[in-house]
């Protein structure tokens, strides 16, 4: 039948391989985000599409990697002198700038997270067009960019807190299911604006505006009980409310605001699994669309 | 699935919603504009065995790139079942998946990863990757400083040499130099031998007859013909 003869080139298919399995996809299949196993499988996937994002923000510039130093420093100072010395924002006896430091890393933490999750499928949208992959790892990858620039942010803080003489309070190992939180928070809701974000470009020009509000309504640069009492409960609908609020706490040994937490806590759980399941509705027809 | 194959598609469609004509009407807000429904495929019915090279051909617009896209799980089908056996690896357009930015070894991981594959997996095929593709100076070189027929021909290299049970190539090979394409033919079959299902889908006249086992050819987003590739390519031609 063929032409060709039996080619030169040595072969490495096994007919009989491992993932020797069937998978069946019907039209009537239910809406689902994607077998937690197979974004498992896809794991060496998410960590180069991760980085990818990260290194692609710094690709031909001088200072490379450096920029991820600087971003939160520069955040830091200017705001130290803005707030710190000219209007006198309290810092609950802590140096303002660890304060604003540490506020500052654990919100990009979540910004990160909703921000490149929002422009995450329509930033790959040509992938998707041409190869299969449980597309939930788009966002994904955004929510480890924004872990990964909060652990880059940890080295300036940790020379700052040396240099000012604050020592971490024996509550700071913490920190770490707080930002683990954090970023699976910021992920759900990353999600849900990136799908919506493929049908209504609107929501890419929406959210960094919304994020900038979102920055000042999060105790990131004051302290959560400058706000008023009977205002503390919406205060806290804020997801990062919460969450920077108690990450900060736990760092400095200030008193944690419990009751905040639990607001941000609940209103970030409904909010994420909201944008899981819209993405998992959604996700079938990013293609379709493009 | 009967164990012989590696594809099967039962009563397979898929419909877009396009924007009807023209906005005439000022009063239609931007958000509800006016769609229909058209078919791209609809009621296919097709195996891929293992170990076979099926050629798709058709005329443009007969659904051929919708049908490869359902077949990789790309789409989402809107009528109708798929299933298939394993990886699926697909080489719809040159060097699909690549980053530009990344460089060849980079991008080969990339590939390989995207099938679901580990890093180690594909650094046991990295060698024989990249001597097919003949990019050997080139491989840390960002892909976008490559020309095109080095990028084709490192695409092709990583889709046709990763652990896939069906491999799915569309018009690709029309971007190759005369030897290249050989080499491609060559591969394609050699893959087929060891058990991988391959589909194929080519314009350029002769590919099809010289390579494939069966034929099929779609018409309007349907099967028209499938069989043996003579049958089949006489009837697209005496269509067309």
């Amino acid at each position: 039948m063929s032409a060709c003869t039996r080619a030169p080139v040595a072969v490495r298919h096994p007919a009989v391989d491992p993932s020797d399995q069937t998978l069946t996809v019907r039209a009537t299949d239910r809406p689902r985000l994607g077998d937690l196993r197979e974004i498992w499988r896809y794991r060496d996937f998410l960590r180069f599409q991760a980085r990818q994002v990260f290194v692609a923000r710094y690709r031909q510039t001088v200072l490379g990697v450096g920029w991820a130093f600087v971003r939160p420093i520069v955040t830091t100072l200017v705001f130290t002198l803005l707030l710190g010395q000219m209007a006198g924002v309290s810092s609950e006896g802590v140096p303002y700038a660890v304060y604003a430091f540490l506020g500052i890393a654990a919100w990009q933490l979540f910004s990160t997270g909703v921000s490149r999750g929002t422009s995450s499928v329509v930033g790959s949208a040509d992938l998707c067009a041409q190869v299969y992959f449980p597309r939930a790892v788009l966002p994904l990858a955004s929510a480890v960019v924004g872990l990964i620039d909060y652990l880059i942010a940890w080295v300036p803080l940790a020379v700052l807190m040396l240099v000012l003489g604050q020592a971490p309070a024996a509550s700071a190992p913490l920190v770490v299911p707080l930002a683990l939180v954090t970023m699976l928070i910021a992920n759900g809701i990353g999600m849900g604006l990136g799908a919506l974000n493929v049908f209504r470009r609107d929501i890419g020009f929406l959210v960094p505006y919304l994020l900038q509000v979102g920055m000042f309504a999060t105790p990131a640069l004051y302290p959560a009980d400058a706000v008023p009492e009977r205002w503390r409960l919406l205060y806290g609908l804020n997801p990062a409310g919460g969450l920077v609020q108690a990450h900060r706490a736990v760092v400095l040994g200030t008193p944690v605001d419990t009751g905040l937490l639990m607001v941000s806590l609940g209103s970030g759980l409904v909010l994420a699994l909201a944008g899981a399941w819209t993405f998992a509705r959604l996700q079938r027809r990013f293609v379709d669309h493009a | 699935m009967r164990d012989e194959l590696a594809f099967a598609c039962h009563d397979l469609g898929k419909s877009f919603r396009i924007p009807t004509a023209a906005r005439s009407s000022r009063t239609r807000l931007p958000w509800r504009r006016p769609m229909h429904e058209h078919w791209a495929v609809r009621h296919v019915d097709l195996e891929v065995r293992r170990g076979e090279i099926l050629g798709l051909v058709g005329a443009n617009g007969a659904g051929k790139s919708t049908l490869l896209r359902l077949m990789t799980r790309i789409m989402h089908p809107t009528e109708g079942s798929i299933t298939t056996r394993g990886r699926v690896a697909a080489m719809l357009e040159v060097g699909a998946g690549f980053h530009w930015e990344l460089t060849g070894r980079e991008n080969v991981y990339l590939g390989g990863t995207l099938l679901g594959m580990r890093r180690r997996d594909v650094a046991a095929r990295l060698d024989e990757i990249v001597a097919f593709a003949g990019v050997g100076e080139y491989l840390d070189v960002p892909v976008k400083r490559y020309s095109s027929g080095m990028y084709v021909r490192l695409g092709f290299a990583v889709a046709s040499h990763l652990e896939a049970e069906l491999l799915v190539v569309d018009e690709i090979l029309a971007v190759a130099d005369a030897a290249f394409r050989a080499r491609c033919l060559e591969r394609l079959r050699a893959a087929a031998d060891a058990g991988t299902a391959v589909v194929f889908v080519s314009h350029g006249e002769g590919a099809v007859e010289a390579l494939c086992d069966r034929a099929a050819l779609l018409e309007g987003g349907a099967l028209a013909a499938a069989g043996p590739v003579g049958a089949v390519m006489a009837r697209y031609r005496g269509g067309t």
